[in-house]
């Protein structure tokens, strides 16, 4: 086990921002970390570092409790911050120079890296250059390097896409998965349910400082009553076909909004025969009809009864 | 020491424009002051001459020679002999001080009622006051004169007078060094802590400013080095930057005053200078605490120019109010310029003379652990509330 997390509780005065938090991180994998703004990602994320003191509970990296004295452990982190730490003074290069600094003192060693992590990054046309004059994806790029530079064995990114436009998103998420593939285990806090179904083997979900769900993306998925969705553009729908919809087996719930009829099936079930049988019994138009399965945004929906954006 | 190695690499970048304005308007002002001969010290004296005019309606050889004394050490304006021509004088300050010699002053001179002579002046005016103080000496040794040898002429009286009054006494300091260096050296130093403070906040406050900026804290403390090796380097950056500054700047009064650092007292403003690079570089730490990138400059100016001008950088501690001296006692710069002030007046160095030396230093070495002491404390109370 890369990360163990037991019974994890922090409090900002009367504020629970974490609630017995119990996470296990396996070596290799990519582990997502998905709520809302507030569920207590960060603290989760400050809290391994030591960054912050927690009221209870425990936890161990690299099979060895985690203290801010524990400098062995720090040596073997790469972390990349939510906003971006790097000094307007200094040049790309001197940047990732420096915090590789901190971690590898021989010289030599260090230029090698540095040189391989801005090759990473792609930012090779830009060593000169102060980050001021970089745009918002090439300042995250650097930050990125910055973190992984000493070639970590764990990495934590916490929401490093944020504010990325999409051509930047995916060359860091092309990145990080080359970064797992080369060895390094990965923990990713993000809001963007996407990236994490993109990116990550195994997840948690996060809600106001609670796990409320872990596991394989399937897993995950498999906890909640919900299965495919059937979605259908239609034109010429009455209340009543609606109404007989509703009364096929297996169908949770129709919901029609602007000529898009969305309709939810039980888990395990199938109903895209049935329905289409119906469609065409009933001389109902459509312009395409798809089936989709749950989301992460459909686990946390079922659970929580909001939005993953709310 | 790859945290002391960014902080070079910060300073080199971009603080070295700072350090060459405040050098160059440093050494551009003591050149100034220097060509200019301001040694601004509080036993200076510069005789002025008043704007007297005489109306001399008796025209006696007393009233001509009172006439012909007032216009030697007066500046003589001449006005004539109406109320409203005089009011009108004195209104526009053409005139600070008219004298009317009565007809008959000469005449009446020896006896009881005798004519006296009547005076305008500028309100609230010193000078005239000085000016009725010598025409009140000239006619007292007259007046001496003409009673006790009541045979000789007006004539002869002037000449006895003016030759008793003129006499001049010289007056000089022997306590001092009285050496030119001396008060130079003084007025160099003093101004130093103005350049001082103002270069310190400048670049430490805005070094540490870099380096306490939260995203780059967390950074470095998820980093295998320990807080306290971090600050150290950091201190030990910040101690070596204002060495340097103080150095150059040290080097540079006896560049501009050759020949001055073999002088008793030299190295003492040399210690002082240094005590003084201490204290500004702790005042610049606690700046830092609370500063913002925006705000560190004009906090910087009001502190530097405040804490100079009540503290008597810029003009002898002498010329300051009561008041103003003992808020002084709780501003570091007042003891800083006390202690230059001090070893300009001193001619051995012995026991008595160095203990009120010791004394300020001591001062300012307490503010300097004290302003420090409240930094860390702010700094300790923030890293408590972020957790």
């Amino acid at each position: 086990m890369i990360v163990k997390i037991d019974n994890l509780v922090k409090r900002y005065g009367d504020l629970i921002a974490l609630d017995h938090l119990n996470i296990e991180i396996k070596e290799g994998e990519i582990f997502g970390l998905l709520g809302p703004n507030g569920s207590g990602k960060t603290t989760a994320i400050n809290c391994i570092l030591s960054l912050l003191k927690f009221d209870k509970g425990n936890i161990e990296i690299f099979g060895r409790e985690m203290k801010p004295t524990a400098y062995p452990i720090k040596q073997d982190i790469g972390i990349v911050m939510q906003n971006v730490a790097v000094f307007e003074e200094l040049t790309v290069y001197e940047n990732i120079d420096y915090f590789c600094g901190l971690y590898i003192k021989d010289k030599k060693k260090r230029k090698e890296l540095v040189q391989q992590a801005i090759e990473f990054v792609a930012l090779k046309d830009f060593v000169k250059f102060y980050p001021k004059k970089l745009s918002g994806g090439l300042l995250r790029r650097l930050n990125i390097a910055c973190g992984i530079a000493h070639k970590p064995k764990l990495i934590i990114l916490d929401e490093p896409t944020v504010a990325v436009d999409p051509q930047s998103r995916n060359n860091i998420l092309e990145g990080i998965k080359r970064l797992n593939e080369e060895g390094a285990t990965i923990i990713y806090t993000s809001h963007y349910m996407e990236e994490i179904e993109q990116l990550c083997s195994r997840l948690a979900i996060l809600d106001k400082g609670k796990v409320i769900a872990t596991g394989t993306k399937q897993e995950v998925k498999g906890m909640i009553s919900l299965g495919e969705k059937i979605v259908i553009e239609t034109f010429n729908l009455k209340e009543e076909h609606i109404e007989k919809i509703r009364e096929i087996p297996n169908v949770i719930d129709v919901e029609l909004k602007e000529n898009i009829l969305t309709i939810k099936q039980k888990s395990g079930a199938s109903n895209l025969v049935n329905i289409t049988s119906f469609i065409a019994n009933h001389d109902i138009s459509y312009g395409k009809i798809y089936s989709e399965l749950p989301t992460l945004n459909d686990v946390f929906l079922e659970i929580t009864g909001k939005e993953l954006r709310d | 020491m790859q945290v002391f190695k960014a902080f070079r690499k910060i300073v080199m970048k971009k603080f070295i424009s700072v350090f060459i304005i405040y050098t160059a308007l440093f050494i551009g002002l003591s050149i100034f002051f220097t060509s200019s001969g301001g040694t601004q010290v509080e036993d200076a004296f510069e005789l002025s001459e008043v704007r007297v005019s005489v109306i001399n309606e008796d025209n006696t050889a007393l009233a001509n020679g009172l006439e012909n004394y007032i216009n030697g050490i007066a500046r003589p304006v001449e006005l004539e002999n109406d109320e409203e021509s005089m009011k009108d004088a004195l209104f526009f300050r053409q005139t600070e001080f008219i004298v009317t010699i009565p007809n008959g002053f000469q005449e009446s001179f020896h006896s009881s009622q005798n004519q006296s002579i009547t005076t305008m002046s500028v309100p609230d005016s010193a000078n005239s006051e000085y000016a009725k103080t010598l025409i009140d000496r000239y006619l007292n040794t007259a007046k001496l004169y003409a009673t006790a040898f009541p045979e000789i002429s007006f004539d002869e009286i002037h000449e006895k007078v003016l030759a008793d009054i003129s006499t001049e006494v010289h007056v000089s300091f022997v306590d001092r060094i009285a050496t030119s260096h001396s008060s130079e050296l003084s007025t160099y130093f003093n101004f130093l802590s103005y350049i001082l403070i103002a270069m310190f906040i400048s670049m430490v406050g805005r070094i540490m400013l870099i380096f306490n900026n939260k995203e780059i804290k967390m950074r470095n403390y998820c980093a295998p080095i320990s807080i306290n090796y971090y600050n150290y380097q950091l201190i030990f950056g910040n101690l070596s930057l204002a060495f340097i500054v103080w150095l150059i700047f040290v080097a540079f009064a006896f560049v501009i005053n050759t020949g001055s650092l073999n002088e008793t007292g030299s190295y003492l403003y040399i210690v002082n200078s240094f005590v003084l690079a201490i204290l500004c570089l702790s005042i610049s730490f606690l700046v830092a605490t609370f500063a913002t990138k925006n705000s560190i400059d004009p906090i910087g100016n009001c502190i530097s120019l405040g804490l100079s001008f009540l503290g008597g950088s810029f003009v002898p501690q002498a010329f300051l109010s009561d008041t103003l001296q003992t808020v002084g006692t709780f501003n570091p710069i007042f003891w800083y310029v006390k202690v230059n002030d001090t070893i300009g007046e001193i001619t051995s160095i012995s026991r008595s003379t160095l203990e009120p030396i010791i004394y300020g230093i001591l001062v300012q070495l307490a503010f300097a652990v004290a302003f420090l002491a409240v930094a860390l404390v702010v700094i300790k109370q923030r890293r408590y509330a972020h957790q």
